[in-house]
């Protein structure tokens, strides 16, 4: 099951969340390319293959972009929010290299979200490369904030990493993507 | 507040001479205004000071400061707490009762953290992180990252991880804190089979350019997207 990004991206990075929360702000921070949604993007440069349902290949989401000194294009994606698309989760999220899940870490439900977006990954194996980036605390919040967060994501992966980060800071951002490319698979632990 | 001191004797030679020698083991000590925002008050008897309405106020304090008396004669202390300090001051007493003060107070449940020139166990052994730290608290620095991501996946030493590229004040921040959290794993180095070849600071370690933990092609173009970030988002 593959889907084609432009023909030129040949890796990808997804941004997983809330509505809201902070995903499309986070990709405008860091593409090189101005972010557009795919309801947006002409047809020739993003094709779905026939594996998406015609009625979701409407449903837009973010597109942006990092390019490299030796030619190497990464996608970043921003998923739509709402379960009804989930046909989208399903293509995007098996593929990609690294997930950032964003959620609000500033509300009563803050836990009951991140047990539902956990839920979502790991069903589609997206749970290996992935950090959690709690939006709205100060960034230096006490371990006792972040505690049940770490508490909850270690039952999907023992390593994967709670941290504080801000959508709007492009270094925010990237501590974000390069922690959840960074973490060792938990098999390497002892 | 860990080193913050407090003296009503600032002019005195012994409470100069007493905060020279503090200072000799790290800058960052340095007087206070207020008495309540000092860990630690050093009071010249010496002096012309009231000596009673400083023990009242000591005796409504919450937080009770450390408290060194200098004297000209041993004589009685005014609150048995306090601690006596025949002038001129001997700079070893005076370390021994810092390190001595700090590490009680460590060893109370309730003490915030103590300071990093306090006790630095990670410097000794071998450092393997089980879980990530928060790294917004340290600054969006892309070079710790690296770091954390390399003592999760397989134990250093502090040395080797200083070669990394990591400040050494940044570095000791962060593993104090995982320390405290419980996220760091100390362990005995002869314990290690390895020990031998990577226990010293001159031992050979691989830099970052060359640090491929790769085993599968999926990860050796992670690890590939992971060095061309580090080359397009870290400025130093
Ligand atoms: N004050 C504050 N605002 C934030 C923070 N994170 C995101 N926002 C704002 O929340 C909104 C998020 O919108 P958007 O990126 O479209 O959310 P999306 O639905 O996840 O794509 C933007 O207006 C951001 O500026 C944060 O940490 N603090
Ligand atoms: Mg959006």
């Amino acid at each position: 099951m593959n889907i084609v990004l432009g023909h030129r991206a040949t890796q990808q990075v997804a941004f997983a969340g809330p509505f809201g929360v902070g995903k499309t702000t986070a990709l405008r921070a860091v593409s090189d390319i101005p972010v557009s949604n795919t309801e947006e993007l002409s047809s020739e440069l993003f094709k779905l293959k026939n594996n998406v349902d015609k009625t979701t290949t409407t449903v837009g989401f973010d597109y942006g972009e990092w390019s490299f000194p030796d030619g190497m294009r990464v996608g970043l994606i921003g998923l739509p929010s709402q379960e009804r698309f989930s046909a989208m989760w399903d293509v995007l999220l098996p593929q990609s290299a690294a997930v950032v899940l964003w959620l609000y870490g500033n509300t009563a439900d803050a836990l009951t979200d991140c047990r539902f977006w956990l839920d979502v990954l790991i069903r589609r194996g997206a749970v290996a490369r992935l950090a959690v980036a709690l939006t709205r605390l100060p960034f230096d919040a006490s371990e006792q904030e972040l505690a049940p967060f770490r508490h909850l994501t270690s039952r999907y992966h023992p390593l994967a990493p709670v941290l504080t980060a801000d959508p709007r800071e492009p270094a925010s951002v990237m501590q974000a993507v390069m922690m959840a490319l960074s973490t060792p698979s938990a098999a390497s632990q002892v | 507040m860990d080193d913050k001191v407090w003296t009503p004797t600032r002019q005195s030679n012994a409470t100069r001479a007493f905060m020279s020698v503090l200072r000799l083991r790290s800058l960052a000590w340095g007087w206070v205004d207020a008495p309540a925002l000092a860990r630690w008050w050093v009071i010249d008897s010496t002096c012309d000071i009231d000596v009673q309405m400083l023990a009242l106020h000591y005796d409504q304090m919450l937080n009770k400061p450390e408290v060194a008396f200098l004297v000209a004669q041993p004589g009685l202390l005014p609150r048995p707490a306090w601690t006596l300090f025949k002038i001129p001051v001997k700079s070893s007493l005076i370390f021994d009762w810092i390190g001595r003060r700090q590490f009680d107070k460590r060893s109370s449940p309730d003490y915030p953290a103590a300071s990093v020139t306090s006790g630095t166990p990670w410097r000794q052994g071998l450092l393997r992180l089980k879980r990530w730290p928060n790294p917004a608290r340290y600054g969006n620095t892309l070079d710790l990252i690296v770091a954390c991501s390399r003592l999760l996946g397989a134990p250093a030493t502090y040395a080797q991880v200083l070669t990394w590229g990591v400040a050494a004040p940044l570095l000791d921040r962060m593993l104090q804190d995982a320390f405290r959290e419980g996220l760091l794993d100390i362990s005995n180095l002869s314990r290690m089979p390895f020990s031998r070849n990577q226990s010293g600071a001159s031992a050979p370690v691989t830099t970052w350019p060359g640090f491929n933990p790769a085993q599968t092609p999926a990860d050796t173009s992670r690890w590939n997207l992971i060095k061309q970030l580090l080359g397009k988002f870290s400025f130093k």
